[in-house]
């Protein structure tokens, strides 16, 4: 029931991006397609729950003076890793995810979570820390990939499905995309759009009680 | 009495000091785990790509003497590759790395002896995925460059050639030009 709850809270109440309004740079920057917005999502709870649980693990002995450098180290070792390791054994995915990878080091909700959570709590809650809030990261970066990929080159997946691998094609859309949607420009207008909805609706339920 | 001892300043430095260590331990053993499968990675897709520009020959190599110096108009160039078919040199294969849009792109080109282009493959880029990334992504684009004159005077049809840049990416699409165009004249300077 706790994790339910912790879930509902990462993912809609106190979503990173739509909510605290955190990592807003590799959700601007990765979202230009629906795979590559997946892709990044993954890879960094996967490092959030990494990190969160070392951590966690040694808030005792990493003294309050060099937490942050301590935290960046730890949280940069991981991100490595991955890099490494996707590069070695999933090359696609490393491929598509390219110059992103390394940048999830200076994700502000992996050091956000060290910091607010993972430093202060026990190494289960923290993980489960990692766990939700890398949901609601994914969940944020998918509803972003699928709309500017929908809108600005008119296709679903592209990269992965499809006979050419091009992707679903939306037929009026493909031949007449809004190319700006993909382009930096589209990422902001897409997330003041989702954050516009978004508070709408909050603000409809709230007014429901 | 104990914190004080914790937050003093050689203290501080020792324990970041234990951090750091560990981690450069352990990304230099997980480097030591991925490095040759990486390597071999590569190594694949340049194989891959180059079967298929030039299909059915062997790749052996090619001791060059000296590859141009990269400038602003001429990319890089490397892992120069001779396609040999029953014994006799047909083409070359090489990689090159002209800039694109978002950084630089690693275009594997073959250039057939007999003056045309065998074609390009775009293996790694960072392109903008819907725009630029049709270099990689669209396989109906990329084919163009087969058969076209290898003499360097390829180019976009804004600039007056004839090659159909890729819908709102003409930077990329000059990119690879130019690397075709890079290839065909080194080729050129190889036989001269």
């Amino acid at each position: 029931m706790k994790f339910k709850d912790r879930l509902h809270s990462a993912v809609l109440l106190d979503n990173p991006v739509f909510m605290q309004t955190i990592g807003l740079c590799p959700s601007l920057a990765t979202t230009t397609s629906l795979s590559n917005a997946i892709g990044m999502g993954l890879a960094a709870t996967v490092v959030l729950i990494c990190s969160n649980i070392v951590i966690s693990l040694l808030r005792k002995f990493i003294p309050e003076k060099v937490r942050i450098a301590a935290f960046i180290t730890i949280i940069a070792g991981f991100v490595t890793i991955i890099d490494l390791s996707l590069q070695a054994f999933i090359p696609s995915l490393a491929a598509s995810l390219g110059l992103f990878l390394p940048l999830i080091v200076v994700n502000c909700i992996i050091l956000g979570r060290a910091e607010a959570y993972a430093s202060k709590n026990k190494v289960l809650p923290s993980a489960l820390d990692g766990v939700c809030m890398g949901i609601g990261f994914t969940f944020a970066l998918i509803l972003m990939g699928f709309f500017r990929e929908l809108l600005g080159a008119g296709t679903i997946l592209s990269g992965y499905v499809g006979a050419d691998k091009l992707g679903i094609k939306i037929p009026f859309l493909y031949e007449n995309p809004i190319s700006m949607m993909i382009l930096p420009a589209g990422g902001f207008l897409m997330m003041g759009f989702l954050l516009a909805t978004i508070q709408y609706f909050m603000n409809k339920k709230k007014g429901d009680k | 009495m104990s914190e004080t001892k914790k937050e003093s300043m050689g203290m501080l430095a020792l324990v970041l000091f234990l951090i750091t260590f560990i981690t450069a331990l352990l990304l230099g053993f997980i480097n030591q785990v991925t490095a040759p499968q990486i390597a071999k990675n590569k190594e694949a897709t340049r194989a891959a790509a180059m079967a298929q520009l030039i299909p059915g020959a062997e790749f052996e190599l090619a001791e060059v003497s000296e590859v141009p110096a990269p400038d602003k108009n001429t990319p890089a160039i490397q892992n120069i590759y001779e396609a040999v078919v029953d014994g006799e040199t047909v083409g070359y294969c090489m990689e090159v790395l002209p800039s694109g849009f978002g950084g630089t792109l690693t275009v594997v080109v073959g250039v057939n002896l007999d003056g045309t282009i065998a074609g390009a493959q775009v293996t790694s880029h960072a392109e903008t995925p819907g725009l630029g990334a049709k270099a990689q992504a669209d396989p109906t684009w990329i084919p163009q460059f087969a058969g076209k004159p290898a003499d360097g005077s390829l180019a976009v049809t804004k600039d007056g050639g004839d090659i159909v840049s890729i819908t709102g990416a003409t930077i990329t699409s000059r990119a690879v030009t130019l690397a075709v165009n890079t290839a065909a004249n080194y080729v050129l300077s190889l036989e001269g």
